[in-house]
C-alpha cells in the first residue's frame, strides 16, 4: 500500500512539473491574444490601421485593413500591392513588413481566441516561429541586395512559397489547418502528416529554387547562400516540428502517468473493496460478519487513502480478528487459500501477537515454497496456552537441511518464538507437506486487564 | 451405479458449478433454490444424498432436513456453505445433517465426501471439527441435569477432531494415531451422535448468547 501511495504522489509531482513547463498549446487561454505584445511602433500615417480578421481578408488582412483605413475598396489596395511586387518585389516586402507591424483587429483577436482558429500567417503569437519567419524574410532581402540584381520574379515566388510552407508547419498555421481538417472528418494525426508534408514541400521547394538560381550566379557566393538557405530551410521546418514533438511527448507522458495512477487505484480497489463486496454478498445473511467486513474494509481503505495517517487506531482487537486479517493478507499476497479454524478466542495480547506474526511467516512460506494451493491453520486458545498449527500438503522439505539463508523459518518463526518463551515443532516430509506447530504460554488471567477494547464483563470468563 | 444427488442452494451459479464438477462422479437428480421447492423436489426425486446450503430463503437448511425426514427418513444430508457462524452450522447438524463442508472444497474431495455420506459415515471438515471442539470445550457451570456420556468428548475423540481441524485426512489420522480408518470413522460418527443428541450445545449456545 505505501508503494501504491508512493506512485501516486510521484505521479502528482511529476505531472505538476509538467504543468510548470510552458504550455504553449492552449488556444483558449485568455491571456493569449495579448501575449504577442507588439511594441507600439510609431506608425505615422498608418497609426490606427488594423489588419482584418478571417472572412474579409485574403492573406494576412493587410490590404483589407489598409482599405478600411483609406476608405477605398480592398481590391484596389491588393492590385497596388501586386503591382509593387512586380516592381522589384517592393510590394512583397512592404506587405510583409506591414503584416509584421500592424496589429490584428481586436474583434478578430477575440474571435480567434474564442473559436480556436488563428490567422494562417499570423505567426507573431509564437515568438520563436516569428523570429524564424523574420530571419527567412531578412535573409531573402539580404540575398537580393548582395546579388545586386534587379529583384527577380522567381525570388518573389520563392519567398511566398516558403512563407506559405512555413506558416503551415508553424504552430499557428497548424492549428487552423487541423481545425479545417477536423471539420472534414480527417483525424488529427492524418491532419498533421498532411500539413507537414505540404508545408515541408513548400519550404524545401522554395529554398531549393533559391539555391538552384543562386548557384548559377557566382560559384562562391552561390555556394555560400545555398548553405545558408538550406540550413535556414531545415531550421524553419524542424523548429516548430521539434517543439510540437516535445509538447506531444510531455502530453503523452502526463497521460501515461495519469493512466498508471488509475491502474494502481483500480488494482487496489479490486484487491480490497471489490473482493470485500463479493464476500459481503455471499454473507448477506450474517449481519454481524457483514458489519465486521465493512468496518475492516473501511479501515483499510482509509489507511490506504491517507497512508500518512495514524493506523494504530484501526488495529484489530481479538485473536480471531487478527487471524482473519493475517489469513486474508497472505491469501491476497501469495495466492494460497488459507482455511482458518479457531477454537476459543481471547484478546490480542503480546504472546498472541508474537505467535500470529510467526503464523503469518509460516503461511507465507507455505505460499512461496510449498507449491500447495491451500494451507490449513488451526488455532486453539485456552487459558493456559495458545497453540497454532499451519499445515500444507505441498512439496515438504528436510528441516535439518534448511539452508542458512532461509531466514524466514530460522529468525521469523523459530527465533521469534524462542525469544518469547514459546516453542516450534516442524514436521515435514518431502512430497507430503509440512506442518508447523507453534506453542506459547498465555499470560496468567489478566484480571484488571489493561484492555480497554473489550466490552466489560468479557475478561471474567466463566472458569470453575 | 452412481450416487443420486440433489442440490439445494439459492445461488444458481453455484448449483451449476457444482453440477458440472460432479457430473462424472454422481448423478444429479434435481436442484432447488428455496425451502419449499427443495422439500417437494427431494421427496419427488428420492435422492440418496442432498447437498444443502446452510442459509436458504424460506427457513434455512435445518427446516428442509426436518421436513424431509418426517416423510423420508433415509435421505442423507451434507451441509455445504461458505464460512458461517458455528450456531447455524451446528443447528443444521443437529437437525440431522451427516456432515458439513465449506464451499472451498475441491470437486474431488466433495465427490469423496458424498460417497462417504451415502455409505452412512459422517463427514467433518476442519471447520466443523473446530466448531465442535469449541462447543464442547467451553467450561460451563453444570447446574442443569444432563447426560455426562453425551456431554463430553473422550480424549480420543478430541484427538481425532483436532487432527481433522488441522487439515488431516482420515487416512493420515489413522496413521498418526496408529488406528484403522474404520476406527476413525467410528469416532467421528460418535462425535456426530453426541452433537445431535447432547443438550450441551444448547448450554453453550445459551452461554454464548448471554455473553454477547
Amino acid at each position: 500500500m505505501p508503494s501504491a501511495a508512493g506512485t501516486a504522489s510521484n505521479g502528482a509531482s511529476s505531472s505538476g512539473a509538467l504543468d510548470a513547463a510552458p504550455p504553449n498549446i492552449g488556444p483558449a487561454r485568455p491571456a493569449r491574444p495579448h501575449l504577442p505584445a507588439r511594441p507600439h511602433l510609431p506608425l505615422g500615417p498608418l497609426e490606427g490601421v488594423e489588419r482584418t480578421g478571417p472572412g474579409e481578408r485574403w492573406l494576412g488582412g493587410v490590404a483589407s485593413g489598409l482599405a478600411v483605413r483609406l476608405g477605398v475598396d480592398a481590391s484596389i489596395v491588393r492590385i497596388a500591392f501586386v503591382a509593387l511586387a512586380f516592381a522589384s518585389g517592393v510590394g512583397v516586402v512592404l506587405y510583409l513588413v506591414a503584416w509584421a507591424v500592424l496589429p490584428l483587429h481586436s474583434s478578430a483577436v477575440r474571435g480567434a481566441a474564442r473559436t480556436g482558429t488563428v490567422p494562417v500567417l499570423h505567426a507573431a503569437g509564437d515568438p520563436i516561429a516569428a523570429l524564424a519567419f523574420g530571419a527567412v524574410v531578412l535573409g531573402s532581402l539580404l540575398l537580393i541586395q548582395q546579388t545586386g540584381l534587379p529583384f527577380p520574379t522567381w525570388l518573389i515566388t520563392m519567398i511566398v512559397v516558403v512563407s506559405i510552407g512555413f506558416s503551415m508547419i508553424s504552430h499557428e498555421g497548424r492549428r487552423s489547418i487541423e481545425h479545417a481538417l477536423s471539420r472534414t472528418g480527417t483525424s488529427p494525426w492524418r491532419g498533421q502528416v498532411v500539413r507537414f508534408a505540404i508545408g515541408g514541400l513548400f519550404v524545401f521547394g522554395g529554398f531549393a529554387g533559391v539555391v538552384s538560381r543562386a548557384g548559377r550566379l557566382n560559384a562562391l557566393t552561390g555556394l555560400f547562400f545555398a548553405v545558408i538557405a538550406l540550413v535556414a530551410g531545415l531550421g524553419v521546418i524542424l523548429l516548430p516540428w521539434s517543439r510540437s514533438m516535445l509538447r506531444a511527448l510531455s502530453d503523452e507522458r502526463r497521460a501515461r502517468v495519469r493512466s498508471e495512477e488509475k491502474a494502481d487505484i483500480a488494482a487496489h480497489l479490486h484487491d480490497s473493496v471489490l473482493q470485500t463486496l463479493a464476500i459481503i454478498q455471499r454473507k448477506a445473511d450474517d449481519p454481524k460478519q457483514v458489519q465486521a467486513l465493512a468496518r475492516r474494509q473501511e479501515r483499510e481503505l482509509r489507511a490506504w487513502l491517507f497512508s500518512d495517517g495514524d493506523q494504530s487506531a484501526g488495529r484489530p482487537l481479538s485473536i480471531r480478528e487478527m487471524l482473519d486479517v493475517v489469513a486474508e493478507e497472505v491469501e491476497q499476497s501469495y495466492g494460497i487459500n488459507v482455511d482458518v479454524v479457531l477454537v476459543g478466542d481471547g484478546p490480542l495480547d503480546d504472546a498472541a501477537r508474537v505467535v500470529l506474526a510467526a503464523t503469518r511467516e509460516a503461511l507465507v512460506n507455505a505460499g512461496k515454497h510449498s507449491g500447495a494451493d491451500k494451507a490449513d491453520v488451526y488455532v486453539e486458545v485456552d487459558e493456559r496456552e495458545l497453540v497454532v498449527f499451519v499445515r500444507d500438503r505441498g512439496n515438504g522439505f528436510d528441516p535439518a537441511a534448511v539452508s542458512v539463508d532461509r531466514r524466514g523459518l530460522r529468525d521469523s518463526i523459530i527465533g521469534r518464538l524462542q525469544r518469547n518463551g514459546g516453542r516450534v515443532t516442524i514436521t515435514s516430509t518431502p512430497g507430503e507437506g509440512t506442518e508447523v506447530q507453534l506453542v506459547i504460554a498465555r499470560s496468567p488471567a489478566p484480571t484488571p486487564a489493561p484492555l480497554t477494547e473489550e466490552p466489560a464483563g468479557e475478561p471474567t470468563k466463566a472458569q470453575t | 451405479m452412481k450416487t443420486r444427488v440433489f442440490l439445494v442452494d439459492d445461488h444458481q451459479l453455484f448449483r451449476k458449478g457444482v453440477a458440472a464438477e460432479l457430473a462424472d462422479a454422481v448423478q444429479i437428480v434435481g436442484d432447488a433454490a428455496d425451502v419449499d421447492t427443495a422439500v417437494a423436489g427431494i421427496i419427488g426425486a428420492r435422492p440418496q444424498v442432498v447437498l444443502l446450503d446452510v442459509h436458504l430463503p424460506g427457513g434455512g437448511g435445518a427446516s428442509v432436513i426436518s421436513r424431509v425426514h418426517e416423510r423420508e427418513p433415509d435421505v442423507k444430508f451434507l451441509a455445504l456453505s461458505v464460512s458461517d457462524a458455528s450456531e447455524d452450522v451446528i443447528a443444521v447438524i443437529r437437525a440431522g445433517a451427516r456432515g458439513y463442508v465449506t464451499k472451498t472444497i475441491s470437486g474431488g474431495e466433495l465427490a469423496a465426501a458424498i460417497e462417504r455420506i451415502a455409505d452412512g459415515d459422517a463427514v467433518f471438515s476442519p471447520r466443523l471439527a473446530g466448531f465442535v471442539l469449541d462447543a464442547f470445550s467451553t467450561n460451563l457451570a453444570i447446574d442443569t441435569p444432563s447426560d455426562p456420556e453425551l456431554d463430553q468428548l473422550t480424549q480420543r475423540e478430541k484427538e481425532v477432531l483436532r487432527l481433522i481441524a488441522r487439515g488431516y485426512a482420515y487416512k493420515e489420522i489413522a496413521r498418526q494415531l496408529t488406528l484403522s480408518v474404520k476406527t476413525i470413522e467410528t469416532h467421528v460418527s460418535s462425535v456426530l451422535r453426541k452433537l445431535q443428541l447432547s443438550s450441551r450445545y444448547e448450554l453453550t449456545r445459551w452461554a454464548n448468547d448471554r455473553r454477547l
